[in-house]
């Protein structure tokens, strides 16, 4: 696959559909404007784009030289922008992954398996995937975060009971 | 174009309309339906209560052919619901149809399930007695969903919670309402007795308000933004009832220099710009070791680039 085709959700040949509103299109330009003027380099993308219909479509933006501590590392856009933060070795990738108040989902990828036991165990993340995407998940298993992400009880799967159902217990003297 | 209604205590109810559009298409109207007021909530709220002391009983062959059915329809009609979700959020059409079929693995999980409830029983550590521990329904579950899982997660709320016992008070984002319309019109008429599912479109200021700030819901299950969670904790913990929250993200994809350069680009473009970035479980932060970092990069940026009737 070469080229991400940013078109019509319905049509033939489109990766990425519109946005899905101008309130949240306008969240996503303002977030790229914000890491612009933090002073990360948007090295791909971002731009408004026309189409055969009129439809919310956004370029998926790219940042790079962004710094942990920028607005656009902190909190959650929600719409195709991605930032590249860059470390110097594993310690430091890991202390950056869990430099977050949000702890839903984590990936790594790596062919070490020692880097790769040690990320699944120390990822402040509900979820963590290696050398797979951090969306994308089965439902036949527990859903959820942690910190900032979520709070309660897991959903889907047979952990779905914890929150659907309370546990009565009964002591009987027959 | 039909005028979907709000489904409250085995009524369609009429109310305030207006019209979704096609994100792909903003001159293109995808659904026309009924906003709910606060006392068509507080209306649903009551039906569920009313519905609760029967259908907490019922037997789970019941639950299980119901949810079946549903799960069963939901996969038949796999095409035209995928697009309708398409069309209303904007995902592409596989992405939609992709949504679709796994809301009817979640059903029929789910129904799978209800066959399975189970309990334990042991001895007491006083001689001559018996205590078991079992599983009862919470009671009225309050669902409220987000946009832009339109139809997977309204599944994986309302399939366990009916699988369980509860009674449940459905309100589904006001942008993306199409799907959830459907699923609770499946699921009725599939055989759930009236009261055990009511759907309440409408504003979150309004809808999700009395939801919220009523004495008859004995838990929600919440999925959306922070900002809006944390209403909900507010508010469950004034009433003391069960709340669960998922919420945003800013997850984290880590790229070592002993990776593999395609995976990981297979990997970081699917989880950053798939199904357009929103996705709570997206990644928004690359974080690329020093010796990977540049042909890294440039591969992403290769990948972004669009190939022929580019931009």
């Amino acid at each position: 696959m070469k080229g991400l085709v940013v078109d019509d959700g319905c049509k033939e040949g489109t990766h990425i559909g519109p946005v899905v509103d101008a309130d949240q299109l306008g969240q996503d330009q303002d977030y790229i404007q914000i890491g612009k003027d933090e002073g990360a380099t948007l090295a791909w993308g971002g731009e408004r784009l026309d189409r055969d219909t009129p439809g919310h479509f956004l370029q998926p933006a790219l940042f790079t030289n962004s710094t942990p501590d920028m607005r656009i590392n902190r909190e959650e856009i929600f719409g195709p922008v991605a930032s590249v933060i860059r470390i110097k070795d594993y310690e430091e990738a890991l202390a950056v992954a869990n430099d977050t108040p949000f702890g839903l989902s984590s990936g790594i990828c790596t062919t070490s398996l020692k880097h790769a036991s040690h990320f699944k165990r120390h990822s402040e993340a509900g979820m963590v995937m290696v050398n797979l995407p951090t969306a994308g998940v089965d439902y036949h298993v527990a859903f959820g975060g942690r910190k900032g992400s979520s709070h309660g009880p897991r959903e889907q799967g047979r952990y779905a009971a914890e929150f659907f159902t309370n546990v009565k217990t009964a002591y009987t003297l027959p | 174009m039909d005028l979907h209604r709000n489904y409250i205590d085995g009524d369609w109810a009429d109310g305030e309309a207006a019209d979704r559009f096609n994100p792909s298409n903003t001159e293109e109207v995808v659904g026309r339906h009924v906003r709910g007021s606060a006392e068509d909530t507080h209306q649903a709220i009551g039906a569920a209560k009313a519905a609760l002391s029967s259908w907490l009983v019922s037997g789970i062959q019941q639950r299980h052919d119901i949810l079946k059915t549903a799960a069963d329809e939901i996969f038949a009609r796999r095409d035209e619901l995928g697009r309708l979700l398409s069309r209303q959020e904007g995902k592409i059409l596989a992405d939609g149809i992709g949504e679709t079929i796994r809301a009817a693995q979640i059903f029929d999980f789910f129904a799978g399930e209800a066959l399975r409830l189970s309990g334990e029983t042991m001895p007491s550590v006083r001689p001559g007695i018996e205590v078991s521990m079992t599983r009862e329904p919470v009671g009225v579950v309050g669902v409220i969903t987000p946009w832009n899982f339109p139809i997977a997660i309204p599944a994986w709320k309302i399939a366990p919670a009916i699988c369980y016992g509860n009674t449940v008070v459905f309100k589904p984002a006001d942008l993306v309402p199409g799907c959830a319309w459907e699923i609770v019109d499946i699921v009725a008429r599939a055989g759930l007795p009236k009261g055990v599912l009511n759907l309440v479109m409408g504003r979150g200021s309004v809808v999700g308000e009395a939801i919220l700030h009523s004495p008859d819901v004995d838990a929600i299950t919440f999925t959306g933004s922070v900002a809006t969670g944390k209403l909900v904790a507010a508010a469950s913990a004034e009433h003391l009832r069960k709340f669960q929250l998922e919420m945003g993200g800013k997850n984290p994809m880590v790229v070592l220099d002993d990776a593999d350069l395609d995976t990981a680009v297979d990997v970081s473009v699917n989880g950053a710009f798939f199904q357009t970035g929103q996705r709570c479980t997206a990644s928004s932060r690359l974080i690329v070791q020093d010796g990977i970092h540049d042909r890294f990069v440039n591969a992403m940026t290769e990948r972004m680039n669009e190939g022929p009737g580019g931009r």
